[in-house]
């Protein structure tokens, strides 16, 4: 295997692993707020 | 809800997230995927095709995050058009819903163009194609224009899928796109030796990535319409943002799959590869032959998965039906519902929101919206389409991420998010460069897309300028003028005062007239009068009196002394309307008061100081206890950098008028270089007005430098009656320190004090733009 294929496919397996990780993260931010009263954004930064 | 005569009415929620997901998902599910996988791979190989979608659903998923946080927060329909509206204002407004227009209508085209290629692929195979006078590069074009008629038709009706019919639909077709991953991959796992296939990983290197990419951008597009369903969808504040993110992971992870399927379907030992390079002279490799098909590569490639050829192109063909049929009808819906907004709102000719009589439709709107279909659909080459459209929406989505940075900076406190994207403003600023990369490197790849959409542009900047303008209807503006009364014009230096409270307004632009003085300075006093959100701004007369006094005993004081102007304005939000007149007024310098404490515990100086301080594009001074006095010896902490010169500077013209002294401090903490403060005090001579006898420096020695800072001020041999700092309350730091040594000073000092803020810079300038 090249090294052009080595970085591709770690690179292939980040991209896929950030996906799944910033949606799980942006998910669970939907929760916590969720379950909050409405607040100011700082309030809500701070929470997080 | 419309309560003009007293009946509420509103749209029932029945969409679920399920249903929006769904929703998302047929509208990305369209041509890119079809015409992109045999491009790709002929031009980046099969790691690069691999890439080109892991790395391009990574990019819109940012996109995806900043469209839900605003979604989230504004949740009214319009999308891009809406957000640019809050964010910039009506000409920015403008360009995003005239570049919506033409993005949509050329993926409208797009798919009208992948739907007759598969379909005549298809009928070709049955020979039923034999008796066509012309060949099958005509062909497509007129079965193209022939299906956006018949769909421009559709939606002139005004029939349209429903959310929940269209979830089947959208149901339907990942099922078959779905069955071909599965089908790929089980066929790896029977028969590895098809991994293979993947060698050469990136014959062509990374920079036929990033073309790639930019070509087959389109094929990410569609979830911005989740937002259009906020109004039917159960809990809309979660289920838009979270809709919006599992569509556009599910599709990555789709077409990753079906890529690699599509890759691994084919046998390197195939007889139709090793006759075809034997034919071409290249090695038999399986991606070289599919992207030999370039816009059908993908149906040529499934075909192999496939017991039989027919069966394959029929799967391809009721895949493409499925996807590209329904993905047309929307897209042709939301271009004219793009277009139909501007001429609503004046922005093009009322004409264009003419809605016809008898369908209820906007007739006008989805006429132009089909010209352009039609047009880009018969005149330009597939790849050209493509890359047209890709390129506008990567303008389009720039835009949306400059807004989700603007609108969270300048307005999040008032906005009641249901998802704040997390890393911000990192996510954002990364979109943005990649799509600024991407849409450079398409011009290796398409020249016409280069052409077509700054041209595009270029015409919206010109109706803009000339027509728009002028025309565009008023909203009902956050902001109102109340009373406004204007100094004399020219170009000295501006101070506006703000003032709170008119019990202490007087005291306060008493000291205000010593810092005008030494700088020959037009005053401009400003009073916002806060407006529940309940009452709207037009109603608003019952909150004005206080201001009109403070403001108008202001007036009596100062008007003997200098030229000046006073406003009272109405606001939703005292922040945002103090800010939003500094930048209107260009005003050079904001002097407000300080009651001395956060109210809550979320924010460091005060609800109305905090986002004043990180978003006002002039030097700031504000003032606790102050009151009218004259100041004999005035104590400065100097560190270095721009805000301590204007310290100095300051503490220098106070100081002036009660004839006193100023000391600039510098505190040495063991362990750490000691800063010069006898250099900086010269290097600063210039700004400093007092004679060089009443500047004094001092050094003290001390582990925490706040504590330090407010002993000497407490120090009975120095008796200092005021302390002017200038600090961190830079917005980047300020957002990451716990608590910044200005901050822990200014709470804890129970003398007089006085904080500034200097402005300039590339910074400052960027934090005036965003």
């Amino acid at each position: 295997m090249s090294v052009d294929a080595v970085i591709g496919l770690i690179v292939l397996v980040a991209a896929l692993v950030a996906n799944v990780g910033l949606v799980l993260a942006s998910v669970r931010r939907i929760r916590v707020i969720g379950r909050k009263k409405p607040g100011s954004l700082r309030e809500i930064l701070q929470e997080l | 809800m419309d309560e003009r005569h007293g009946v509420g009415s509103e749209l029932s929620r029945e969409l679920s997230l399920f249903h929006v997901t769904m929703m998302g998902l047929g509208m990305m599910i369209g041509a890119g995927v079809f015409i992109g996988i045999g491009n790709t791979l002929g031009m980046a190989g099969p790691g690069g095709l691999l890439l080109t979608f892991a790395l391009n659903g990574l990019l819109a998923l940012l996109t995806a995050a900043s469209f839900a946080e605003l979604s989230s927060a504004i949740p009214r329909a319009g999308g891009a058009y809406n957000f640019a509206r809050l964010a910039f204002g009506r000409g920015t407004s403008f360009m995003a819903g005239w570049m919506e227009w033409f993005a949509s209508s050329v993926a409208g085209s797009l798919y009208a163009v992948v739907f007759a290629t598969y379909t005549l692929e298809f009928f070709g195979q049955l020979g039923a194609l034999a008796w066509l006078p012309f060949g099958r590069g005509v062909a497509i074009k007129i079965l193209a224009f022939a299906v956006a008629c018949v769909f421009i038709y559709v939606n002139y009706r005004g029939s349209s899928e429903t959310g929940k019919v269209g979830a089947f639909f959208t149901l339907g077709q990942m099922v078959f796109v779905s069955a071909i991953a599965v089908l790929g991959i089980v066929m790896a796992l029977r028969e590895p030796s098809r991994l293979s296939n993947f060698q050469p990983f990136m014959p062509e290197g990374w920079s036929r990535i990033f073309v790639t990419m930019g070509f087959i951008f389109v094929a990410f597009e569609g979830f911005e319409v989740i937002a259009q369903a906020g109004d039917e969808t159960i809990n809309p504040k979660q289920n838009i943002p979270k809709a919006m993110l599992y569509s556009v992971l599910i599709v990555t992870l789709l077409y990753v799959a079906v890529s690699f399927g599509t890759v691994v379907g084919v046998h390197a030992d195939d007889p139709d590869v090793v006759a075809w390079a034997a034919r071409e002279g290249v090695p038999a490799e399986p991606w070289r032959w599919i992207g030999s098909f370039t816009n059908t590569g993908f149906g040529e490639a499934v075909a192999k998965l496939m017991p039989s050829r027919f069966a394959g192109t029929l799967v391809c063909f009721l895949a493409v039906l499925f996807s590209s049929t329904s993905a047309l009808n929307a897209t042709i819906y939301s271009a004219t519902r793009a277009s139909y907004a501007l001429g609503r709102d004046r922005m093009l000719p009322g004409a264009v929101a003419t809605i016809s009589a008898r369908r209820k439709t906007p007739w006008v709107a989805l006429s132009l919206t089909g010209g352009i279909v039609l047009l880009v659909a018969t005149l330009l080459p597939t790849e050209q389409v493509a890359s047209c459209a890709s390129i506008m929406f990567l303008f389009l989505f720039f835009l949306v991420n400059l807004c989700v940075i603007r609108i969270r900076r300048h307005m999040g406190d008032e906005l009641d998010y249901g998802y704040v994207m997390p890393f911000f403003p990192l996510l954002p600023v990364a979109a943005l460069v990649c799509q600024v990369l991407l849409a450079v490197w398409l011009v290796h790849m398409s020249l016409v897309a280069w052409i077509v959409a700054p041209s595009w542009i270029l015409l919206g900047s010109f109706i803009y300028r000339f027509y728009s303008r002028t025309r565009a209807v008023e909203t009902e503006a956050d902001i109102r003028v109340f009373e406004e009364e204007q100094a004399p014009a020219g170009d000295q230096y501006r101070v506006m005062v703000a003032i709170a409270n008119p019990d202490n307004a007087l005291s306060m632009v008493r000291n205000t007239y010593v810092l005008c003085e030494a700088k020959q300075a037009r005053v401009e006093l400003i009073h916002m009068v806060p407006v529940p959100q309940q009452v709207p701004l037009s109603d608003a007369e019952r909150y004005m009196s206080a201001g009109r006094e403070a403001i108008g005993e202001t007036m009596l004081y100062l008007a003997p002394m200098f030229p000046f102007s006073s406003t009272l304005r109405y606001c939703r939000n005292v922040a945002r309307g103090i800010v939003s007149a500094v930048r209107e007024k260009r005003t050079d310098l904001l002097i407000m008061g300080w009651h001395g404490h956060a109210r809550h515990r979320h924010f460091r100086l005060g609800s109305t100081l905090d986002p004043i301080l990180e978003r006002v594009p002039c030097s700031v001074v504000v003032l606790k206890d102050c009151g009218d006095r004259k100041f004999r010896r005035v104590l400065v902490p100097v560190a270095g950098g721009p805000n301590s010169a204007y310290a100095l500077e300051i503490a220098s013209i106070l100081a002036r008028s009660g004839e006193g002294s100023v000391v600039a401090l510098t505190i040495a903490q063991p362990g750490k270089e000691v800063f010069d403060v006898e250099a900086f005090v010269e290097e600063n001579r210039e700004r400093i007005v007092l004679p060089q006898d009443r500047v004094e420096t001092k050094s003290v020695v001390g582990r925490r430098v706040s504590d330090e800072i407010l002993r000497e001020l407490e120090s009975k041999d120095e008796a200092y009656d005021l302390l002017v700092m200038g600090g961190t309350l830079d917005p980047l730091l300020y957002k990451f320190a716990r608590e910044s040594v200005p901050e822990v000073v200014a709470k804890r000092c129970r003398k007089p004090l006085v904080m500034v803020k200097a402005s300039g810079g590339i910074r400052s300038w960027v934090n005036r733009w965003l």
